[in-house]
């Protein structure tokens, strides 16, 4: 077990190392010199400008030394600076870091609340009228936008009825944002749910433990609903990965202060190492949680072990 | 390792397990299909014929006319530059499926040559690709689209080249598991052993058999790459003004949504109803595709 | 043994059930009746898709719906029918005056609930044990089916048991509560053939301590030959010979069994080896539920067959004292 969680702790570092790579890489392979992007959309600087940039920036050097340096900073916690206001890259993030991950905890709780037991109730009444009208909802759910659906939520709920601010920055301004996703990913949870569970309801230990004399609901309870779990982890990983890259959209709808929005404005700002380090942060989180998933498993599934 | 169970098996899909008569009349009869087959049918006709269907300029100002309620001389009414939102919604199809399928192309090519590419080659070559395709993987495909976009710099073109480029992988991983099902078969040995050359054999065996799962993932990708590049669009990394792509349409009109809400429906309403078909038609083909998905649905 | 018992545990009376699949509606179990007396063992045997486990699993209304469904037919137990129970009624019946063995001990066990769990919830729910009490008794149930170390089996997972083992645990499960009826669907197909054997013995042994009357569900002669006092033989959703073991298997009346006892091999090497004691292949092959013939079912495979074996149905007549079979040639047989 412990032999397992350092072997995935190794993947994980060598994934986050990749795209620190692949990113650098990606600076280099674009078209166009990167200082004079940067710079040249808010002044007209001059050639000393642009070279006292690139030697700030560490642009003269080869790729594969600004790599290295880069990971050697990564590695004792600093993320370089933003090139406006030069500000720290590390602080600027990890201040809205826990504005995202609230933004996500919250739309995956309303996500899971409602697709889980519409999933499973589609599943246990399958090929019913029920089961075709929640799957019908679930294609249309999986089909709209989520910044369209943030729209109408705002013009109805904030403009229109005013019962909720269009941006406050407290729990309140939560709710329409978290609201938008969960609705939008619980459609996807349905559905992945519902057929899960048709394949644990044909299961032969379900019709065991009817044999058994167990009322349905006991047999639901104690023999399907452990083996579902195990599905179901595995739903709210891949759902959780989609929903990170949601809210990113999401935050720019509601002014959500998330880190989704300071890559927004870092992308239209050309800030290089502001728009680094997001893709540094975000792949971290993205990375964590797929090993908690995993970890999940262990718990929940006793035939599984980690060598 | 974890077990993990995905929620669609694209090597339960092979064409050989059902006999060709069955397959079509199984198609004929999925209301999926049809319903699905229909809406795309019918946005491809107003994308083809946008010129001739919409009565007005999709990028003619008229300063008169700003933000005028739907009426019978502009159906959809008018946005903040006084311009005809229902020409401009239906010009926004030429868009829309010009984005989905270039964004769908690039994924599908480049996917499925990586996974033949690997699953043929083995070794190193296989070892490098389906990495780099688990590397992708990890990720939102929204994340990545806009990590490529943020060093590209904002277009249509450059979003399109993005969002393909961000679903590569999952093209890449249905041709692989395909390839390396079918690199296992007997007859794959026997064509190599009497010198088949390895075009003839991706040509003649390995095709028919990656063909159809890779049209469902890409029926249902088509969706996901319209959402994306939409998305994209909205937070103005994608199509730029004048241009009358939906998300764009709904970014720019955000700010006037409470005394124009059409503004905000339409476009809205023409994304959903594009994606919903794609959807359609994917579960659709998929349930005639997939055995296993069969007997569930019964 | 069971001809003078008055009357019978378990008896099902013209059972009807009918599946719904893609190419229409098609009747799995048309018209069984048969009954069970009191510590008898019935043996029902047949082809694959004969309608045997569907019957089996009729008697617990086990049938998965949709797309099946008992469209007819009573199944009386205990002097009542248990297709007109309430669900709570039924659910005191299950597991309890009537279990059930099932084919795939593998994939029978739930592999996320210890085995302690799964043995001791039965004895808990209707026989209103404690856990302690739940547990001494599934103990001293799992001796009985001679597994090792049963204390240490009552924390372990399915998937740390043996195929044999679990079979075992499947066993002591089913006889926890000492039902009156075991109904074991094919128990040792999926057994190699040592463990067969065992299991078999086992389920002799605890028969004749418990008393309980047995249906067998299986398509191995030899396993009849050994374990059943009477047999049933379905072909095609019908009972079409039903007999004492002895008098079948001297004398077989309906060309359906004797097709089944030509295709065995010396009954000396019956009991030796399960493999070759199973059914072998007839010519021609079982008519689709979907498309039935018109007379008798057997008749298109038949080398007795007459115009009348196509176009009627032969009734189901006692041709000697308790031998029963569905055969217009039966009498004219050589």
């Amino acid at each position: 077990m412990t032999n397992y969680i350092i072997r995935r702790f190794i993947v994980a570092v060598a994934i986050l190392f990749a795209s620190i790579i692949g990113v650098s890489l990606l600076i280099h392979v674009v078209p166009g010199d990167p200082v004079i992007m940067m710079i040249a959309q808010n002044s007209n600087p001059s050639p000393e400008q642009i070279e006292n940039m690139r030697k700030a920036l560490g642009l003269d050097r080869p790729v594969w030394e600004q790599t290295v340096i880069y990971l050697g900073k990564v590695l004792s916690g600093d993320l370089g600076r933003s090139i406006f206001g030069s500000q720290s890259v590390a602080m600027l993030l990890f201040d809205r870091l826990p504005n995202t991950l609230a933004l996500a905890a919250a739309a995956m709780v309303i996500a899971t609340g409602i697709g889980l037991p519409l999933g499973f109730f589609a599943a246990y009444r399958q090929g019913t009228w029920i089961d075709s009208v929640l799957m019908v909802g679930a294609v249309l759910g999986v089909s709209i936008p989520q910044f369209w659906l943030g729209l109408i939520l705002l013009l109805f709920f904030s403009l229109t009825l005013e019962w909720l601010p269009v941006a406050s920055g407290d729990y309140r301004s939560l709710l329409l944002p978290a609201v938008t996703l969960g609705v939008t990913y619980s459609a996807i949870i349905a559905r992945m749910t519902r057929s899960a569970m048709i394949e644990v309801f044909t299961e032969d230990f379900i019709r065991t433990a009817r044999a058994k004399g167990l009322p349905e609901a006991l047999v639901l309870r104690r023999h399907a609903l452990k083996p579902s779990l195990i599905a179901v982890v595995t739903i709210i990983a891949v759902v959780f990965g989609y929903l990170m890259g949601g809210a990113v959209v999401v935050e720019n709808v509601f002014a959500w202060n998330g880190i989704g929005r300071i890559a927004l404005e870092s992308i239209n700002r050309r800030d290089y190492p502001m728009i680094q380090g997001f893709i540094l942060v975000f792949a971290t989180v993205i990375v964590l949680i797929s090993i908690l998933i995993d970890l999940a498993y262990a718990w929940l599934d006793p035939r599984i072990t980690y060598r | 390792m974890a077990a993990t169970a995905p929620p669609y098996d694209p090597t339960n899909v092979a064409a050989e397990e059902l006999p060709r008569t069955r397959w079509w009349r199984r198609t004929a009869r999925n209301r999926s299909i049809w319903l699905g087959g229909v809406l795309i049918a019918v946005l491809a006709i107003v994308a083809l014929l946008a010129p001739v269907l919409a009565p007005y300029d999709p990028t003619k100002l008229a300063a008169g006319k700003r933000l005028s309620p739907p009426s019978w001389e502009h159906a959809f009414g008018t946005d903040e530059f006084g311009r005809d939102i229902f020409s401009r919604v239906i010009h926004g199809t030429q868009l829309t499926l010009y984005v989905g399928v270039v964004a769908v192309g690039i994924g599908l090519l480049a996917g499925a040559a990586i996974g033949i590419g690997a699953g043929y080659a083995g070794g190193w070559v296989q070892a490098v690709l389906m990495r780099g395709v688990d590397f992708l993987y990890t990720f939102p495909d929204i994340l990545i689209a806009l990590g490529l976009v943020a060093f590209l710099g904002p277009s249509l073109t450059n979003a399109m080249v993005a969002v393909g480029i961000s679903v590569v992988p999952y093209y890449a991983r249905v041709t692989y598991s395909v390839v390396l099902v079918e690199r296992n078969k007997p007859y794959f040995e026997a064509a190599t052993a009497i010198g088949a050359g390895w075009p003839r054999l991706v040509v003649r065996h390995l095709l028919p058999n990656i063909v159809p799962p890779l049209i469902v993932v890409a029926t249902l990708g088509f969706s996901a790459a319209v959402l994306s590049a939409a998305a994209l669009s909205f937070l103005g990394l994608g199509a730029q003004p004048p241009a009358p792509e939906w998300g764009k349409m709904l970014a720019d009109g955000r700010n006037y949504i409470a005394r124009a809400p059409w503004i905000l429906v339409f476009p809205g309403l023409a994304i959903v109803v594009t994606v919903l078909g794609f959807n359609i038609l994917g579960d659709g083909i998929r349930d005639v595709l997939d055995p296993r998905q069969r007997r569930e649905v019964r | 043994m069971a001809a003078d018992t008055v009357r019978p545990i378990l008896s099902i009376r013209d059972l009807r059930v009918t599946f719904q699949g893609g190419l229409g509606l098609a009747a799995a179990v048309d018209g069984v009746s048969c009954e069970l007396q009191r510590g008898e063992t019935l043996a029902v045997v047949g082809e694959s898709g004969c309608g045997k486990s569907v019957t089996a699993l009729s008697i617990l209304r086990l049938i998965p719906s949709p797309p099946g469904r008992i469209a007819g037919g009573a199944i009386e137990f205990d002097g009542r029918d248990l297709l007109a129970l309430a669900p709570e009624e039924l659910y005191a019946v299950r597991g309890n005056a009537i279990s059930m063995i099932f084919q795939e001990p593998m994939t029978s066990l739930n592999p996320v609930l210890s085995i302690g769990t799964q043995l001791t919830e039965g004895l808990i729910f209707h026989k209103r044990l404690g856990i302690r009490e739940a547990r001494e008794r599934t103990v001293e149930m799992l001796r009985l089916v001679q597994i090792p170390d049963p204390e240490a089996r009552l924390a372990q997972y399915a998937h740390q048991l043996s195929g044999g083992m679990r079979q075992r645990v499947m066993i002591a499960m089913a006889l926890a509560c000492e039902p009156r009826v075991l109904i074991a669907d094919e128990p040792t197909t999926a057994l190699d053939v040592t463990i067969q054997r065992q299991i078999l013995d086992l389920m002799v042994e605890l028969k004749e301590r418990l008393g309980t009357a047995i249906i067998l569900i299986t398509h191995d002669l030899g396993v009849v030959a050994e374990m059943a006092d009477r047999v049933a033989v379905m072909y095609a959703g019908k009972i079409i010979e039903q007999a004492p073991v002895d008098g079948l298997f001297d004398h077989p009346r309906h060309p359906y069994t004797r097709g089944l006892m030509a295709a065995l091999p010396r009954l000396d090497r019956l009991s030796a080896s399960g493999e070759e004691g199973r059914l072998n292949e007839m010519p021609g092959l079982v008519p689709s539920i979907y498309a039935m013939p018109p007379g008798c079912a057997f008749a298109p495979r038949c080398p007795f067959a007459t115009s009348q074996c196509h176009a009627e149905e032969p009734a189901f007549e006692e041709l000697s004292p308790g031998h029963y079979a569905a055969c217009w040639e039966a009498g004219r047989l050589p």
